[in-house]
């Protein structure tokens, strides 16, 4: 299984900012391990966020994003003590699903 | 003797698939119940495109048309480790459907296609690798037409296996 997720979300004035950071290898396909065999692609390909049903982040990845990525959005129309869950799937389908609430 | 063991391994074949296929079909369902959307069909989609027309075309545009209102953030102009390069790009634009990012040195130029729900801000930030020094370009799904802006990011250590 893989690691849990951090999430944060924060009330920035109108809007929720939303920072995740997903434990991921986000092999390519490209990479050579030391004994020169290619290391098969291995990376997250679907990321989406929904609070109360509503989805607020949705995206396709290619093998370019980052090893352990990173995440930054933001939405209208939320509210302190809202909880919202972000999911990823990756290239062999697995998934996680982990919840943060938003805070102040 | 021979007509019997037919019968026999037609039958076992039979139930071996009727009992596979019990729990297949049940997986479906359960994987299209369970929330996300299902991984969209890769190499056909935006992220098989090879130019960036092709994934202007992708997207619904028909040809490269610039636009000045799209800013880069934070993104950097040089970047000392390609393999972490954290790119922000935020829209202006109005009625924004969906935002690509096109990374024109990379194996898989397109690097992610961010969708952007009523009620989100057309504003996104995410690290990636870049191989090599590359333009960058934002493609921007925005009533209908497809908006594209560049930035250059110069790459001084690269992202693969460098």
């Amino acid at each position: 299984m893989a690691d849990p997720m951090r999430i944060r979300a924060r009330i920035e004035g109108d809007q929720c900012v939303v920072r995740v950071l997903i434990g991921h290898e986000m092999e390519t396909g490209q990479r050579r391990d030391a004994t020169g065999r290619l290391v098969p692609a291995w990376f997250i390909q679907r990321v989406t966020a929904t609070t109360g049903g509503r989805v607020v982040f949705s995206a396709s990845w290619g093998p370019a994003v980052s090893k352990n990525p990173v995440i930054q959005f933001s939405y209208a129309g939320a509210k302190v003590g809202d909880r919202i869950q972000v999911t990823w799937v990756d290239t062999r389908g697995d998934r996680r699903t982990d919840e943060a609430v938003v805070s102040a | 003797m021979d007509k019997v063991r037919r019968t026999f391994v037609n039958r076992g074949a039979r139930v071996a698939l009727f009992g596979a296929a019990g729990p297949l079909l049940a997986l479906g369902t359960c994987a299209q119940a369970q929330s996300a959307p299902p991984a969209p069909d890769w190499a056909q989609g935006v992220f098989g495109a090879r130019t960036l027309l092709e994934a202007v075309r992708a997207m619904g545009g028909t040809a490269v048309i610039e636009t000045r209102d799209v800013s880069w953030g934070n993104t950097p102009d040089i970047a000392e480790n390609g393999l972490v390069v954290p790119i922000s790009i935020a829209t202006t634009l109005a009625g924004v459907e969906s935002i690509g990012l096109y990374i024109e040195k990379n194996p898989t130029p397109v690097a992610a296609l961010f969708e952007v729900p009523a009620g989100t801000r057309p504003s996104f930030r995410t690290n990636f690798k870049l191989g090599e020094s590359s333009n960058i370009y934002a493609l921007v799904k925005a009533e209908g037409r497809v908006l594209v802006a560049r930035h250059e990011i110069k790459v001084t250590i690269g992202g693969c296996g460098g």
